[in-house]
């Protein structure tokens, strides 16, 4: 076999190979849109919902944050950690008040070119009083932009609100033309008072996004990294306009915007508790991107071509 | 073995790169005293410390304490003085914590021997310094017994926006000036047709299927590699193929403009890949046209092309495109690491080009 004919098989190999890897491998690359924020729990309870967190992308390894929760009894508790960079093998080590939680492989969520959104459930490790969570975190050149807790906390002494916790993580970017993506809170009474907490990631100050709840305008260049690097939770008072309200995010200038948890906290029309929790959404995985099958494809062509021609 | 000199080398470079955070990494000052303390800032160990870039976000500060002693200190407290430039904020943490202006007070209690604890503060630079600027923080720490007080100093450097246009402009007028000087000398109707698809099936290839497959692998502090090796590659195969003054400017270029369409990468990163490109294509005159012809000129080539773009990414792009002020030996790590792949890049380029010499469309 002469020099001209191994290169051609290994180059078509090499190409065949390439090709399914890119069908079979579900982590890493462009890992796709991502999904849109969801309700994951919700329900009534006599107490608080608490929304928390920080402080932006350090480096800092392990990430340290604590979390100072309102007396009462820990119903739910739901902890995100976002994180930068997340590529296939990574890791992320988990500990609350100095007990192991979890080490996880993979993220719940995760978009674009790997930012991802861990999610875990965190209720008996948690307490009323301060708290300490840990993150250790196993990604190169990546990391935790922030650690953000949202906790439903029972306490009789206090009214009845109903909540709705949405997670998520969605890619707004220039890359995949995406520029605005909505949440919706199912069962949200007209006229209540409300408050509503956002976790956005990626965001840049002076690039200018904008937040609509029930078409109403609600903030404008919300992520703005305002609680450390490129981290956001926002807060703001609401009033729901029908039963289904609407949170409407939309990228503006930001480059890339990642909406990823939206809390709904309103006054209850009715007394009775229940905690719904919902199934939770998994992502379908990476899809290579057309312009990488077609160079690919263009390439092997122009290989074959060329071996062919010094054949003949 | 031939190859044995170029794994030799590669080999000490990357180990080179190894230990260069042990050397190079500075240890914190602290006071003399029986409370032992220290300020950590930024906390990302790849980053420079004791400097914050002005304009970037909050960076997370960490003061130390450690009894050194053999006797417990008692009642411990903490003032620490944030410089005027500077914005503090705190937030709940395991000691009572307090922020009045840019004065912050921590209750520690008791340390015992050996023990230690840390306070964690939010530091938020100036949005922008004329030049680079020095502050200091002032740490007086209380206890049963005695009382000392420390000075850490930071420096805050410029902000890159005034760099950013500069780039930006550098690299049109740069762009430009290439442009006029090659139709000026005509050098661009040396380039035939099959020359510039040639070119842009290469570059697609960089721009887009090594992109995406640089995310699918995982090498952890070899990352870089990834990339690096085949981009060096196709480089010295488009030098030898096209055989042109001016290829590999032309070939990074097209990257570039690809990446755009692609990606959406932004115009500012032209400097970046027309530096690469154009100090490859010097070092081709340098060498009187040779366009990779010889294994060692194809390595020269590669190595050269990973020390400039990793200079002018983490010296120039990083500070101004993400506000980040790398540290020394994450700097030389990454040089290193471009340098080990420009290495091995214009091994493998040199060998496939002379395979596929001739292998024009």
């Amino acid at each position: 076999m002469n020099t001209g004919k191994k290169i051609l098989i290994a180059a078509l190999i090499g190409a065949a190979l390439m090709f399914l890897f890119f069908v079979f491998s579900g982590n890493g690359g462009w890992q796709g849109d991502g999904i849109p924020p969801y309700t994951i729990a919700e329900g009534v309870v006599r107490g608080e919902v608490y929304v928390d967190g920080g402080h932006g992308y350090t480096g800092e390894n392990p990430y340290i944050q604590y979390f100072e929760l309102p007396p009462g009894e820990v119903k739910y508790a739901r902890l995100y950690v976002p994180v930068w960079n997340y590529d296939s093998g990574d890791n992320i080590h988990l500990m609350v008040n100095g007990q192991e939680h979890s080490v996880r492989l993979e993220p719940d969520y995760v978009s674009a070119w790997g930012t991802a959104l861990y999610c875990f459930n965190a209720s008996t490790f948690l307490h009323a009083g301060l708290n300490e969570v840990s993150v250790l975190s196993e990604n190169p050149g990546g990391g935790p932009y922030g650690i953000t807790l949202a906790v439903v906390s029972k306490n009789s002494s206090m009214s009845p609100v109903r909540f709705w916790i949405n997670e998520g993580n969605y890619a707004l970017t220039y890359t995949n033309k995406k520029d605005r993506v909505e949440s919706t809170f199912k069962g949200t009474s007209p006229g209540k008072n409300a408050s509503l907490h956002t976790l956005l990631v990626a965001g840049t100050e002076g690039e200018k996004d904008e937040l609509y709840f029930d078409s109403e305008n609600i903030g404008s260049d919300v992520g703005k990294s305002s609680q450390g690097k490129y981290f956001d939770l926002y807060s703001v008072s609401v009033f729901p306009k029908s039963t289904e309200s609407t949170l409407l995010f939309e990228r503006g200038e930001e480059g890339y915007l990642h909406p990823c948890v939206a809390v709904l906290v309103s006054e209850s029309e009715t007394d009775s508790e229940f905690l719904k929790i919902h199934e939770q959404k998994t992502a379908t995985g990476g899809e290579v991107p057309y312009p990488v099958i077609i160079v690919c494809l263009l390439a092997c062509i122009a290989v074959f071509l060329r071996f062919r021609k010094r054949k003949i | 073995m031939k190859y044995e000199w170029i794994l030799q080398v590669m080999l000490m470079l990357i180990l080179t790169a190894s230990f260069a955070q042990g050397v190079l990494a500075a240890g914190e000052a602290s006071g003399s005293s029986s409370l032992k303390c220290s300020l950590e800032i930024p906390l990302d160990k790849n980053q420079a410390p004791d400097t914050l870039v002005a304009g970037s976000s909050w960076e997370r500060a960490r003061l130390n304490l450690e009894n050194p002693g053999t006797e417990t200190l008692y009642n411990i407290t903490v003032l620490i003085e944030v410089p005027e430039q500077l914005e503090a904020a705190v937030s709940p943490q395991k000691y009572p914590i307090t922020e009045e202006g840019q004065k912050i007070t921590a209750e520690i209690g008791d340390l015992d021997p050996g023990q230690s604890a840390s306070v964690f503060l939010d530091i938020k630079p100036p949005a922008s310094v004329e030049f680079k600027k020095q502050v200091y923080f002032t740490v007086h720490t209380a206890y049963a017994g005695g009382e000392d007080q420390s000075g850490y100093k930071v420096s805050i450097v410029p902000p890159p926006s005034w760099l950013t246009y500069f780039t930006i402009l550098a690299s049109l007028l740069l762009f430009i000036g290439i442009m006029v000087a090659v139709k000026r000398s005509g050098a661009l109707d040396l380039f035939t047709t099959v020359d510039l698809i040639t070119i842009a099936l290469l570059a697609a290839v960089i721009a887009v299927v090594f992109r995406y497959v640089s995310k699918l692998i995982n090498l952890g502090w070899f990352d870089g590699l990834i990339i690096a090796v085949p981009t060096v590659v196709l480089m010295i195969v488009a030098l030898q193929l096209v055989r042109k003054p001016g290829t590999a400017t032309l070939l990074f270029t097209c990257v570039l403009l690809i990446s755009m369409v692609v990606w959406g990468s932004h115009i500012m990163w032209l400097g970046f890949y027309l530096a690469e490109g154009v100090v490859v294509d010097l070092l081709v005159i340098l060498f009187r046209m040779d366009y990779a012809d010889r294994r060692l000129t194809a390595i020269t080539y590669g190595v050269s092309r990973g020390m400039v773009s990793t200079f002018v990414f983490y010296l120039l792009y990083a500070p101004v495109e993400w506000k980040i002020s790398y540290a020394p030996w994450y700097i030389g790590l990454q040089l290193a690491l471009a340098c080990a792949g420009g290495l091995i890049g214009g091994v493998l380029g040199y060998d496939t080009a002379v395979k596929m010499s001739g292998a024009r469309l």
